[in-house]
């Protein structure tokens, strides 16, 4: 490999020499040509789907916020009967739930897809078509789900659905089921994004841009994701029981049967503390963008901010008790949580010093643009935020203002400080990347200033409200509590607030024009996302070997559209990317990426159809959808792993392969994040499992339920799946030569499949032969809950393991082209190992204790 | 992965902290094992104050000894023009977490391990 | 005086209305006592530090260049972002635990009485065990003996509640299958207002509750006057409404003790005429407000278990609220 280039490169030292071959550049062009017609919704590159993505967004932004604008007319005075009590349960669950669930997590993971190919200089983020596909489940999803509001089939069970008011009994009706249902199923598309961006930015950095000389925004959203990865996992678990015990009555959180609402809370929050900072985090990584552009001077404090960054993300996983201080718990467990809620604030603190380090390093004065006025908004309603934040994790003060107004206004100022208000500045900084004309300073700051007095005239009232004794979620309030001129004065607030966001829509339908050739750098920023660009991202990747690329070398733009750096053209002839290495960012090989097609929008449209119809019981249409899905993920399974078209060179010397395999390819990296998931969700059933026990050992074995089969039965069960297992890693050792066909590995694939499923089969079959019933206690709904979580990922492994298969027969899979041979023999060795873990668990402890 | 492991040790060391002291301290209170007068729970703050300082003193020896950190987290020997960043970070990420760790042992001086004091 | 200042700003709009009957600015309880101080200590430091702040990020946007330079350095953020926010947390937090153990220093009176509440959708069953264990059921309202730490023990019925009456503590949830107990210690004698915090569906913006807190004597005669059976009807359309209350099947979810209405699904009627309000304070307590009640509870207050009964002429209408309110 080449030695970097440091400092101003001299013209003979680029990587590519001046003039380009003829065709190079309209090859590049001809591979990323986005598709005409209704055949755009078949394009999956990035600068299609982002903006797409962000628009639905916002659209779930302004839907939420007029629901919001509903319950505040409603609260306006006491006594008031504009909206009736049935309607206010409903629009305040969906508009919390669209907010956190339709908004916060989707915008984020908008801006990374969108954003981080042009930070990063790479062509597109490796797994283009996974993230249209979670973009377009996310719509349909989402626009179904929200409908529900307009036909009183909302859920009302407030945006965390607590049991047991969500239980069937106290919540019949489909109304939960729709939450249950299409929420989950939005978590899933959350998870395939994050996925989609933990790769992203470890493997396909420019070259040069080590760890040490990531954007903000890179970590930001590296933190965003790997938070993600292990917090949603609880959350969809909470809703699987949830969904069970409503569907079928295995009694998770219904205490006469062994057991617990707080099961719930604590999967619940697992996720939904850790959500606040999901939302946060990356916010604060384009303010760390934004200040030094407008500063126009280096962050203060890089180092520092990453150390935050990353400290957040640990230190939020251990604050979810925190919402969960006033249901009688012992004071230590309490002081355990408070303690952590302390030390997370001072990695907060960090960042907001840098910033203002940041501002004060300027060689001129903070530019008053559109962004700065949003950063400085953020600055003074999170830095209000954060220390009312300090305040709630004090345990006795939350006693008196948790679930009251005063934790309305606090977490309001959080979100809305932490998030909206840098996301608005994103907006008018970002906008030239996607559009040919600027945002108006004008409107611009018109918006802000209305949405700054709005939203401080709303919210920060609510403090004095809740201590003045109004709790949360009322639909209205006796006249005489003395709450009526706060509440009127939130409310005009409101409507200001609403106004500033409406100048803003304004202002993009006036100015906003999609187009990548928009203004080149207008802020003069140092980072690489306003090089000149196309629908292929940059036409040459530079080296990287500053934090402020642009800002060393003003000549950048012109070098990397002339097609000096590395990878100038298309030398596979189609799509295609530079993958480097994660932590000095070394290249690698060139991935051969996706090209359109319709396969992941089916795929999409009929998943969703899949969980939907499911929610209203139609179960034959339902299933016929989930077919029609799998059918879509394996076409589309089929065209990836394109075959290895040897050594290509890059320019600068550098030759780099075109295929690779096992813990270099970005699939093997896929396929271990996906595993992480898995992980993360069969931790917190074990939690759930140990924590039900606690509470109500009685209906555990030997008194309270019948004692777990023979031993013979998992050991029966450990054999087949370790006899698969062994015979798998025997195949992966004969594979064919490159090109050959072989029959024995497919069967032996085959084999292995069968075996795990009858592994699964013989662990159900000794629980039936017991007497055991799923209904009948807490313990006999975890027992056949595992094996229902194992019966998925065994499902998964079984259609991996007869693809690859498939793929074998038809010789697409070979010694040197494997990736889907060791994929397949991957997610085995996963399965595996979980099952044999449960099979621990289910048989062992019981023994253990009885 | 290695290097990431690394470059999180001490917010690990914290969440294992976290986890050592809150399930043995709910589970051993729900049970009422070792439980005295007014909640007092002996056996549960010894628990605490020994698991929080195993982690504390973990996390410190990481902190002054970065090197051996790498090398235990990763298996190869240290390299690379990232490496100082690396240790840099993962230095006042250690520090941080011992700061977190102190605040989560703290509570079992201060209250009774098992009451509910409301 | 600062505090009492503030506080007079911050609640001046507040005090329009029939201010502190549920409020944590009106301590009246050893437990909200401690948590208004925590409060006033806390919002005063942390107004200093926004102000602070604020500050610094005026001098970093407007300072001369020196002051500047100062500002933007790795050492100001080492500071100012972890050496200071350090300090301070840890002093809030040691003094957060302390205040959270100086629960442990209220052991609850020794004379027998107990108290138990029970949530239920949407109302609150308060039941008494005196020192004898005779025992009691009345709703939606706590009387407490001032200046004795009183133990109440909260569950839930069905789904979780939250029971919180701000003047006198912080909330405390009501979970099915748990019991929690609170320990209230009223300071100062009068009536204030509580309400369910946590959200429990339909009606939970009407689930509210009064606590009385009274001298020990009268707090010893309201107990002795609720153990008793209910007082005979003393007019005769009260004992017209007594018949009536019977054949309507009224006892069958209610329970007048000393009549064969025996029913637990609802509120105990006994004394329901001694009671500050009617449905958890939804009405002021007069015979006009039980008539409109009995028919038209369902627009008071939607969604409670009661159905709406239509079926009473006027006559019987008044009969049946003059014997209500006549149970003293």
């Amino acid at each position: 490999m080449s030695d970097a280039p440091h400092g101003t490169p001299r013209n003979d030292e680029f990587p590519n020499s001046l003039p380009r071959p003829e065709g190079e550049l309209e090859a590049l062009e001809r591979a990323w040509e986005m598709p005409k017609g209704i055949r755009i919704l078949t394009e999956i590159n990035n600068n299609f789907v982002g903006p797409l993505y962000i628009a639905a967004a916002f659209l779930f932004f302004v839907l939420a916020g007029i629901l919001a604008l509903l319950m505040r007319t409603q609260l306006a005075f006491g006594d008031n009967d504009f909206i009736g009590q049935d309607l206010y349960n409903q629009l305040f669950t969906v508009h919390g739930t669209t907010m956190m669930f339709l908004f916060a997590v989707p915008v984020v993971e908008a801006l990374g897809v969108m954003m981080l190919p042009q930070i990063m200089a790479s062509r597109d983020l490796p797994y283009p078509r996974l993230s249209a596909f979670a973009i377009w489940a996310y719509i349909v999803g989402g626009l179904v789900f929200f409908s529900t509001i307009f036909y009183d089939l909302a859920p009302k069970g407030d945006w965390f659905m607590y049991p047991p008011l969500t239980l069937t009994e106290y919540s019949p009706g489909d109304n939960a089921d729709f939450w249950l249902l299409g929420i989950g199923f939005i978590e899933i598309s959350a998870i395939a994004g994050a996925i989609e961006i933990i790769v992203g930015v470890l493997r396909t950095r420019p070259p040069g841009m080590t760890l040490a000389r990531m954007p903000i925004f890179a970590w930001g959203m590296l933190i965003f994701a790997s938070m993600i990865v292990f917090a949603f996992p609880a959350v969809i678990l909470a809703t699987m029981l949830l969904e069970i015990e409503r569907a079928f009555g295995w009694p998770f959180f219904t205490a006469e049967l062994g057991g617990d609402a707080l099961l719930w809370q604590h999967l619940f929050w697992f996720f939904g503390h850790p959500e606040v900072y999901i939302i946060f985090l990356p916010a604060a990584g384009l303010v760390s963008m934004m200040v030094p552009t407008m500063a126009q001077t280096p962050l203060v404090g890089y180092r520092l901010i990453v150390v935050a960054l990353i400290a957040t993300g640990f230190f939020s996983f251990g604050l979810w008790v925190h919402h969960m201080f006033t249901t009688g718990i012992p004071a230590l467990s309490l002081a355990f949580f408070s303690a952590a809620s302390m030390a997370v604030a001072i990695p907060s603190g960090i960042q907001v010093f840098s910033w203002i380090a940041t501002i004060a390093a300027g060689r001129e004065r903070l530019r008053m643009s559109v962004p700065s006025h949003f950063i400085l908004g953020f600055l003074f309603i999170f830095t209000l935020g954060g220390l009312t934040g300090v305040m709630v994790a004090v345990v006795p003060f939350d006693f008196q203002a948790h679930d009251s107004y005063f934790v309305v206004a606090h977490f309001h100022y959080v979100l809305v400080g932490g998030m909206v208000f840098p996301l608005f500045a994103t907006f008018y900084y970002w906008a030239p990347v996607i559009s040919s004309r600027m945002l108006s300073e004008r409107l611009g700051k018109w918006a802000f200033w209305l949405m700054f007095i709005g939203f401080n005239v709303t919210f920060f009232p609510m403090h004095i409200t809740g201590l003045a004794g109004m709790p949360r979620r009322v639909w209205t309030y006796p006249g005489n509590m003395g709450w009526d001129l706060l509440n009127t004065i939130s409310t005009i607030g409101a409507f200001t607030f609403a106004t500033g966001v409406l100048v803003f829509i304004v202002d993009v339908a006036l100015n906003f024009r999609f187009g990548l050739q928009g203004p080149r750098n207008p802020w003069n920023a140092g980072t690489l996302e306003f090089m000149p660009n196309g629908n292929y991202s940059m036409r040459s990747i530079p080296r990287v070997t500053s934090r402020d690329p642009v800002w060393d070398n003003p000549s950048l733009p012109e070098e990397i559209e002339q097609g000096r750096h590395y990878l100038p053209g298309t030398v596979t002839g189609g799509r295609e990317t530079l993958v480097t290495s994660p932590i000095e960012a070394e290249p690698q090989y060139i991935m051969q990426m996706p090209q359109p097609s319709w396969t992941h929008v089916s795929a999409a449209v009929f998943t969703a159809g899949f969980f939907l119809l499911l929610t209203i019981k139609q179960v034959e249409l339902s299933l016929t959808c989930g077919v029609i899905a799998v059918i879509s993920f394996i076409a589309w399974g089929w065209q990836l792993d394109k075959p290895d078209k040897g050594m290509v060179d890059i320019g600068g010397g550098i030759r780099v392969p075109t295929y690779a395999s096992g813990p270099q390819s970005h699939s093997w990296w896929a396929m271990v994040v996906l595993m992480l998931v898995a992980a993360a969700l069969y931790a917190s059933y074990f939690f759930s499992y140990l924590y039900l026990w606690t509470v109500s050992p009685e209906v555990w074995p030997p008194g309270g339920s019948p004692e777990p089969p023979p031993l013979l039965y998992p050991l029966g069960s450990a054999v087949l799946m370790v006899g698969g297992g062994i015979a798998i890693r025997w195949a992966g050792r004969r594979l064919p030569a490159e090109g050959a066909r072989s029959f024995a590995a497919p069967a032996v694939l085959a084999l292995a499949a069968l075996l795990l499923a009858g592994a699964l089969a013989l662990e159900i079959y000794g629980h039936l032969g017991t007497g055991l019933s799923p209904t009948a206690s807490s313990y006999g709904a975890l027992v056949y809950m595992n094996a229902f979580l194992v019966a998925e990922t065994v499902a998964a492994t079984v259609v991996l393991c007869l693809f690859a298969a498939a793929r074998q027969i038809r010789g697409h899979v070979d010694a040197v082209r494997r990736a889907n041979f060791d994929n397949a023999a991957l997610l085995y060795y996963y399965t595996s190992a979980q099952a044999l873990f449960g099979l621990v668990l289910i048989h062992g402890f019981p023994r253990l204790i009885g | 992965m290695g290097t990431l492991v690394f470059l999180c040790l001490g917010p690990l060391l914290w969440a294992v902290q976290l986890t050592l002291i809150y399930g043995p301290q709910s589970s051993l209170c729900a049970y009422g094992i070792g439980t005295g007068q007014g909640g007092s729970n002996l056996l549960v703050a010894g628990l605490i104050l020994i698991v929080s300082a195993l982690c504390m003193g973990l996390a410190a020896a990481a902190l002054l000894r970065p090197g051996a950190a790498y090398e235990l987290a990763t298996g190869t020997r240290p390299s690379g023009e990232t490496w100082p960043f690396l240790t840099w970070v993962m230095r006042a990420l250690a520090a941080l977490s011992l700061l977190a760790m102190l605040y989560a042992g703290l509570g079992a001086l201060l209250l009774p391990a098992c009451a509910q004091l409301r | 005086m600062m505090r009492r200042l503030i506080l007079l700003l911050l609640i001046l709009p507040a005090l329009g209305g029939c201010a502190g009957s549920q409020s944590a600015f009106m301590p009246r309880g050893a437990e909200a006592e401690r948590i208004d101080t925590l409060f006033w200590v806390m919002t005063i430091g942390g107004g200093i530090i926004f102000v602070g702040v604020i500050a610094i990020t005026a001098v970093a946007m407007l300072g001369g260049a020196r002051v500047r330079r100062a500002l933007s350095s790795e050492p100001f953020i080492n500071g100012a972002g972890i050496a200071f926010p350090s300090v301070v947390l840890t002093v809030l937090l040691v003094y957060g635990l302390l205040i959270l153990g100086a629960g442990a220093r209220t052991p609850p009176a020794g004379d027998g009485l107990r108290i138990a509440v029970s949530g239920e959708l949407w109302w609150w069953r308060v039941t008494y065990t005196d020192a004898e264990g005779n025992t009691f059921d009345t709703a939606n309202e706590l009387h407490l003996p001032v200046g004795e730490p009183v133990a109440v023990e909260l569950t839930s019925a069905d789904v979780i509640h939250s029971f919180w009456a701000p003047n006198l503590a912080g909330k405390l949830d009501m979970i099915p299958g748990r019991t929690n107990t609170l320990t209230l210690t009223a300071t100062q004698p009068g009536v204030t207002r509580g309400q369910c915090a946590e959200y429990c569906g339909g009606a939970h913006a009407f689930m509210s509750f009064h606590v009385v807190a009274q001298p020990r004597e009268e707090f010893d005669a309201w107990m002795r006057q609720e153990a008793g059976p209910a007082v005979p009807p003393a007019s005769e359309a009260a004992e017209r409404g007594a018949a009536l209350f019977l054949s309507a099947g009224c006892g069958a979810c209610h329970a007048v003790r000393g009549t064969e209405a025996t029913g637990t699904i609802g509120p105990d009627l006994t004394h329901i005429g001694a009671r500050r309000s009617i449905g958890a304070g939804m009405l002021p307590n007069d015979a006009a407000a039980m008539r409109q009640w009995i028919v038209d509870n369902q627009h008071i207050k939607p969604e409670n278990k009661m159905p709406a009964y239509e079926i009473f002429t006027e006559a019987e209408l008044d009969d049946l609220s003059a014997y209500l309110e006549g149970l003293k």
